[in-house]
C-alpha cells in the first residue's frame, strides 16, 4: 500500500460509513397515570424528567435502560408528588444517574426522602434549580452539548420566591423547563398551575415552543388560555392513564389546547409518544404509528417572513424536497423528508424544478 | 393548629389507620400507603387536611405532632445534603 493509499483509506471508511442524522429525540414513556420523559441527545447524553407513579417503576426503568447505555447524565424531579417520582427509586436501582436536580420545594410525602437518601448513599450529585446567586440575573441552565440546552424558567429563586398558598404549592413550583436544539423547543411544565402560568405571564417569559408537554396531565385548570397563547405549541403531549379517576385530561383544556393550533398526542391513547428534533424539523411518532408524522418543518435559512408560519413559508419557497442520494422527490410536509440528511437535502421551489430532476415519490405523490 | 379536626364517615374503601396526604386530585386524596398510591373521596379526610398532612383515621383528625415531625425530619435530611446550584454542563 502507497503512501497516498494509507492516508485515503481513513477517508474512504469514514465517507462510507453512514452519517447518523443529528436528531435530538423525547421519548414520552408510557406511565399510566403520571409523567416520565427521556431526552437523547445526538451525542448520547441522557436527561430524565419524572419517573411516573411506583406501580410503573419496574417496566419504566426496563423502558429507560433499553434506551440508554450506562447511567443517566441528569434525573430531573419536577416536584415531589408520588405520580412523578414514584417510579425513580426502581431507574436509579437499575440505570443509575450521575446528577439529579429537583425545585428545592419540600413537600412531606414518605417515598421521597427515601429517594432523597438514596441518591445520597450512592453519590449522585444533588442540585436543586436555584439561579446562581452570583448571577441571579440569569436563568439556569443545562447544557447537553451538541447544541442542545435546558433552560428552567421555574422555580426561579433567589430572584422569585416560591409560589404559596395555591391549588397545589407543590404543583405550582414544579420545574419548568425548556429545552431547545437548533430553531426547534419542547417546553415541559410538570404539573404547573394557573398560578405559575400566570406568574410568567407577569414576568414577560418567553415562552414560545414546537412542543408543548401539557401541565399536570391535561388537567382542566392549567394550560390557560393566556398561557397557550405566549407557547404558541404546534404539538401537545399529555401524559396520563387510561380511565384514570381524576378524569384527565380535561374537555376544556383539549379544547383550549385544539383553539391554540396544537396537535395533540396522549400516552393513555397511544402509548410511548416519540418526539424528533432535528434540522429538517420537528416529527412525532407513537407506538401505534409505523411513520413519524411530521408537526414542524424546517426553518428556512435566512429565516422565514415575519408573522408568517413555518408550513407557510416552505410552502412559499421551498415546496418540494430531495436527497442527492435519491432519485425521488418528496413535497416538503411528507413525514419521510424529515429523515433526509442535513447535507443531503435539496430544495426545489417548484413541482417543474423538482420534476426536472428527479421523479415524485411513491409515498406523498407530490 | 388544632387537633380536634373531624373527619367525615363513609363507608368503602376500607381506609388505613395512618396515612400521609401525598396530593388532591379534584374531589379526591391521593394517599401514600406502603410506598403504593391508594384514592379516597376528599370527604373522607378532616376538612382541614392538607398536603403532606399525616391523618389518623381511627382518630379521624390531621396528626399535627406526626406531620410536623416529618416535615422537621425531611428538612432535616435535606439540609445535610451536599446540594449545588447554578448553571451547569452535562
Amino acid at each position: 500500500m502507497t503512501t497516498l493509499h494509507r492516508l485515503l483509506l481513513p477517508l474512504a471508511l469514514l465517507t462510507a460509513l453512514p452519517v447518523a442524522a443529528q436528531t435530538l429525540t423525547v421519548h414520552f414513556l408510557d406511565v399510566g397515570q403520571g409523567d416520565a420523559a427521556l431526552i437523547r441527545t445526538a451525542e448520547g447524553k441522557t436527561v430524565l424528567i419524572d419517573g411516573g407513579p411506583p406501580e410503573a417503576g419496574k417496566e419504566l426503568a426496563r423502558r429507560v435502560d433499553a434506551l440508554t447505555s450506562g447511567p443517566l447524565d441528569l434525573m430531573i424531579l419536577s416536584h415531589p408528588h408520588l405520580d412523578h417520582y414514584g417510579g425513580l427509586m426502581e431507574v436509579l436501582e437499575r440505570v443509575g444517574t450521575k446528577r439529579y436536580l429537583e425545585p428545592g420545594f419540600e413537600h412531606n410525602s414518605p417515598g421521597y426522602p427515601e429517594l432523597l437518601s438514596a441518591l445520597q448513599l450512592k453519590g449522585v450529585e444533588i442540585r436543586v434549580s436555584d439561579r446562581d446567586t452570583l448571577n441571579k440575573n440569569e436563568p439556569l441552565e443545562i447544557d447537553l452539548g451538541g447544541g442542545a440546552k435546558l433552560t428552567v424558567l421555574w422555580p426561579q429563586r433567589p430572584l422569585h420566591p416560591f409560589l404559596f398558598d395555591t391549588r397545589s404549592d407543590p404543583n405550582a413550583n414544579s420545574i419548568v423547563a425548556r429545552l431547545s436544539y437548533g430553531d426547534h423547543s419542547v417546553l415541559f411544565t410538570g404539573d404547573a398551575e394557573p398560578e405559575t402560568e400566570a406568574h410568567f405571564m407577569r414576568l414577560g417569559t418567553d415562552l414560545r415552543s414546537d412542543v408543548l408537554k401539557v401541565g399536570h396531565h391535561g388537567s382542566r385548570y392549567s394550560s390557560t388560555t393566556p398561557f397557550l397563547s405566549r407557547v404558541r405549541p404546534k404539538l401537545a403531549v399529555i401524559s396520563c392513564g387510561k380511565n384514570n379517576p381524576y378524569r384527565h385530561p380535561g374537555p376544556e383544556t383539549l379544547d383550549r389546547l385544539k383553539e391554540a393550533g396544537a396537535q395533540i398526542a396522549r400516552t393513555d391513547l397511544e402509548g410511548e409518544i416519540v418526539v424528533r428534533l432535528s434540522s429538517s424539523g420537528v416529527t412525532v411518532q407513537s407506538s401505534k404509528q409505523s411513520q413519524p408524522t411530521l408537526v414542524v418543518p424546517p426553518i428556512l435559512a435566512g429565516g422565514a417572513k415575519p408573522g408568517a408560519t413555518p408550513a407557510a413559508a416552505l410552502r412559499e419557497t421551498q415546496a418540494y424536497v430531495a436527497s442527492k442520494r435519491s432519485k425521488t422527490f418528496h413535497s416538503a410536509t411528507c413525514p419521510a423528508a424529515a429523515y433526509i440528511q442535513k447535507q443531503n437535502l435539496v430544495h426545489f421551489t417548484t413541482r417543474e424544478a423538482a420534476a426536472a430532476a428527479k421523479r415524485p415519490a411513491k409515498d406523498c405523490n407530490p | 393548629m388544632s387537633d380536634e379536626r373531624s373527619v367525615t364517615t363513609r363507608e368503602q374503601p376500607p381506609l388505613p389507620a395512618r396515612a400521609t396526604v401525598d396530593r388532591f386530585e379534584e374531589d379526591l386524596a391521593v394517599l401514600y400507603v406502603e410506598g403504593r398510591e391508594q384514592v379516597v373521596e376528599r370527604c373522607r379526610l378532616p376538612e382541614d387536611a392538607r398536603e403532606g398532612d399525616v391523618i389518623d383515621f381511627v382518630a379521624g383528625r390531621v396528626d399535627v405532632e406526626a406531620t410536623r415531625a416529618a416535615r422537621e425530619e425531611l428538612a432535616a435530611l435535606r439540609a445535610g445534603l451536599p446540594i449545588k446550584r447554578g448553571s451547569f454542563d452535562l
